[in-house]
């Protein structure tokens, strides 16, 4: 088992620093560059050539490489082109928003698609089978932002019982954290739990076809003990591959959340770097993101360790 | 069991309504409790002896004997009821830096406004009036201006304003500004000649002075302390700090930036009149918010949570904001942008004037203004070659049988004109800038014109940011679609598109003309002289078009109800001073 972990630990290696050249090269071979946008529209030619020059963006692609991996193994994530601030600093300013709503969303996404999920596999082919699927084709095929919008235009601008913009600190007044996440919260937990309740679905009702669930149910084992003892932990495989597939997916999705319920945190700041070709910031940010991508999967293979003895062998 | 089950829900009716009971109160204190330091001073009396003079002279010293702090209640920090609260200004896009001299975008302006002023304003009647400066006179042969400053001013740091400061302020502009290397052209040298007063000389005289002390749009000629005006503005100062009504309290970059009441602000005597006179800072904070997405920004506006959105409300939510009892909309006809496609001079098909004006003459400029804002309260047609509502436009002279002229005859001549140059087939390419809408549409409609008149139209859909980088390659465009807006819409001097290889349309004056008449009108001494060269000006436009000018186009602010006055002349955020909420 030692050995399976260590041989994972050791994969991420390489994958970082894929991320790192991969993240680098999208970043410039995006068109467009932070002179264009910060010299501003009145701004010609011999404006934006000299902020080029001067944000040393005229430098050849692999000087700026080899500057830019530098500074990354030395941990010296770069500065905001525009604002002068440290990534770090950038980061810090963002990142309770972004945490708050991916831990609230992901844990009630987790526990409405598990349990809905359960119900439904068991349910399969009834009137609760069927409306728990459509949720979730609904929840997976709605784009968030218009879903986005609807639940501002429902529960902010007419009943007006959340705000339509903007994030309270947990620290600074409690109710007003609870109002200001509760759309973007359900927002995400409406799209988390739609992938978790279909993958639960299938994989139950895969297990619940297995020959052994047939003897349980043949020796007389009542349905909770076969559901739960057998069923669950035998499909448990998938679910938790979704699961750490959901954790990454939740930290992009608060791009459009956060976007949309204009709250300042982690995704909002990728989406405006990205728009202003603030290259420090989006390589910084892109390699944070896949680095957590990236932990959250080797988390995953080792909760395989655990649940399914195969794994170890 | 059952009786389990309803205890529970019971349980999580009543929480839920507690919660929402909680949720829905909330007040405000009225009274603020305040902590002063107060010096506590004594006068002593000091007898000095003169040599000299052989005279005694008693004067009057004051020593701090302690400083105590004192805690008091007060229920407003003025009387007059117009102060105190806070407005909320909504903005479309995050303010990038806190240095005016770092960029021409247009957030970094907003909060500048309230904060940094400039030596002359202007007015309502856009004329150049003093604010930071006194008193200013000029040589009857205009070859040397003296310009005094008001005494009294203090930066937000403390340190009082002075000559040094307005000339290293405006000098650090210039190096950046296209005006100001026009106007440093005419500049032979600039002197300090006392604590509050310095003198410029001239090479030669320009009526331009003052408007470029005033200057909007473009970069701001604004007044800065050291630690601003002694970082490159390239590099850009982290901090701002300037002499207006309000100061800077907090920036959470991406998020907001509040600025708050500078106590010591001291105003001009004048009557306040747009960025000119007094200015009274009635609210106690200003917050710019960011909302990047513009229905998330109207939504806001609706419910109250923000104040104001500065001119950019989308055509299509006018109606609903305007059916709104407690917001108010003013179209800002007085500021219009000039709207236009530009055309690639230097390479491809265009670089034939007579190819440009074919394609001006077929161009259906109203269907493009329509394109663009969706209804005629937002722009007007106007073929002068600057904005009609400026000084220097409205009048139609050279624009006959061009502007507008598609279906007059203009779209037949022009595909004569292809067909007789052997052009018929030739590749044209249009870039479209998806997310900028105003400018879209309008691509749309060049593509539908080009293709008429018989150019093989390779249409390039990208987003803006990446039509900045390609129209640096003139090998990858020939048209884009963009605006100007302020003083570069009724300024030819200040419109880069005009001169010679400056802009991305890269226009080559062939002729000389365009070129002979910007120097002509940066030496002429009088407005009829000025307006005379500009008509000429107009003349060579419609017959070179360097690019086509579809009409003036209006922005449109909205306001919650209770806020009153707020400007919208330009943009109502540039007047967040002198506007106050009724109780």
């Amino acid at each position: 088992m030692t050995a399976y972990i260590f041989k994972r630990v050791l994969a991420v290696i390489p994958i970082l620093i894929f991320v790192g050249i991969a993240t680098f090269s999208l970043v410039h071979i995006a068109p467009g560059d932070a002179a264009n946008i910060m010299a501003g529209d009145y701004a010609g030619p011999d404006d934006v050539k000299l902020i080029r020059a001067e944000l040393g963006l005229d430098k050849p692609v692999t000087t700026q490489f080899w500057e830019w991996a530098g500074r990354t193994l030395r941990g010296d994530l770069g500065k905001s082109i525009y604002s002068g601030r440290t990534v770090a600093e950038l980061v810090g300013q963002r990142l309770e928003p972004t945490i708050a709503l991916t831990i609230v969303g992901g844990t009630l996404a987790v526990l409405l698609g598990i349990p809905m999920g359960v119900f439904a596999a068991w349910r399969a082919g009834s009137r609760w089978d069927r409306g728990i699927q459509i949720f979730a084709a609904l929840g997976i095929s709605v784009p968030g932002f218009w879903l986005g919008f609807i639940l501002i235009l429902a529960f902010a601008v007419y009943l007006r019982w959340f705000p339509v913009i903007g994030y309270v600190s947990v620290t600074e007044d409690l109710f007003g954290w609870l109002k200001s996440i509760t759309l973007p919260v359900s927002l995400l937990a409406i799209s988390g739990s739609s992938v978790i309740i279909r993958m639960t679905r299938g994989s139950i009702l895969e297990v619940l076809r297995e020959d052994y669930i047939r003897t349980a149910r043949a020796k007389g084992l009542a349905n909770k003990p076969v559901l739960f003892r057998h069923a669950l932990r035998a499909g448990a495989i998938p679910i938790i591959t979704v699961i750490g597939t959901l954790a990454g997916a939740l930290i992009t999705g608060v791009v459009v959340t956060e976007t949309v319920f204009t709250i300042p945190g982690l995704g909002r700041l990728v989406a405006e770097t990205v728009q202003n070709r603030d290259f420090p910031v989006v390589q910084s940010m892109l390699m944070l993101l896949a680095s957590f991508y990236v932990f959250i999967n080797l988390m995953v293979d080792l909760a395989y360790v655990f649940f399914d003895p195969r794994v170890r062998l | 069991m059952v009786f389990r089950k309803k205890m529970w829900m019971a349980a999580i009716t009543a929480l839920s309504l507690v919660a929402m009971l909680v949720m829905a109160c909330g007040g405000d204190t009225e009274t603020i409790t305040v902590v002063e330091t107060v010096v506590v001073e004594k006068e002593v009396e000091v007898v000095k002896e003169v040599e000299v003079e052989k005279e005694v002279e008693v004067v009057k010293e004051v020593e701090v004997v302690k400083e105590v702090e004192v805690v008091k209640e007060v229920e407003a920090p003025q009387t007059d009821d117009r102060y105190g609260g806070e407005l909320k200004v909504a903005l479309g896009a995050a303010i990038s830096t806190l240095d005016v001299h770092r960029t021409t975008g247009t957030t970094a302006y907003e909060p500048s406004f309230a904060v940094q002023e400039r030596m002359m304003a202007y007015n309502s009647d856009l004329q150049a009036t003093p604010l930071l400066v006194d008193t200013w006179e000029v040589s009857d042969d205009g070859m040397q201006w003296n310009f005094t400053l008001r005494d009294g001013i203090k930066f937000h740091n403390g340190v009082p304003f002075n000559a040094e400061h307005a000339v290293k302020s405006w000098e650090r502009w210039a190096e950046r500004d296209n005006y100001g290397s026009l106007i440093f052209g005419f500049v032979d040298d600039i002197s300090v000649t006392g604590d509050l007063s310095f003198s410029i000389d001239m090479v030669e005289p320009t009526a331009l002075i003052l408007e470029a002390l005033a200057r909007i749009g473009g970069y701001a000629p604004v007044m800065m302390p050291p630690e601003m005006y002694n970082v490159a503005a390239a590099e850009g100062a982290d901090v701002l700090i300037g002499t207006g009504p309000y100061e800077l309290d907090e920036w959470a970059t991406g998020d907001h930036l509040r600025v708050k009441r500078y106590e010591d602000y001291s105003p001009a005597d004048s009557a306040a009149s747009f960025m000119a006179g007094r200015k009274d800072a009635f609210f106690d904070t200003v917050d710019y918010v960011v909302i990047p997405d513009s229905n998330a920004r109207v939504a806001a506006l609706e419910v109250g949570q923000v104040d104001l959105l500065g001119r950019d409300v989308p055509a299509d939510m006018v109606d609903t904001l305007t059916a709104n009892p407690d917001v108010r909309v003013a179209v800002a006809t007085t500021s219009p942008a000039r709207e236009g496609a530009w055309i690639d001079n230097v390479d491809g098909p265009f670089t034939d004037a007579r190819v440009r004006r074919a394609f001006a003459m077929a161009f259906p400029v109203e269907d493009a203004l329509i394109a663009g804002h969706g209804d005629s309260r937002f722009y007007t047609l106007c073929p002068s070659m600057m904005a009609c509502a400026g000084k220097w436009g409205g009048w139609a002279d050279g624009s006959e049988g061009v502007y507008n002229y598609h279906d007059k005859g203009g779209l037949e001549a022009a595909k004569q004109t292809i067909k007789d140059l052997g052009l018929v087939g030739t590749d044209i390419t249009v870039l479209q800038a998806g997310d900028r809408a105003r400018f879209s549409g309008p691509a749309e409609i060049s593509r539908q014109t080009l293709d008429a008149m018989g150019f093989n139209v390779i249409f390039k859909q990208t987003d803006w940011a990446t039509q900045t980088n390609w129209r640096e390659k003139p090998e990858l465009w020939d048209v884009f679609h963009t605006a100007g807006g302020g003083a570069w819409a009724a300024n030819p001097l200040l419109n880069s598109s005009l001169a010679k290889n400056k802009y991305w349309n890269k226009y080559q004056d062939e002729s000389g003309a365009m070129t002979a008449g910007m120097e002509s009108l940066a030496r002429a001494s009088s407005a009829d002289e000025q307006l005379a060269i500009v008509k000429e000006m107009q003349n060579v436009f419609w017959q070179d078009v360097p690019y086509i000018s579809f009409g003036d186009s209006f922005g449109v602010g909205a306001v919650r109800a209770d806020v009153q006055g707020s400007q919208s002349l330009y943009s109502m955020s540039w007047n967040v001073y002198n506007a106050w909420r009724s109780k």
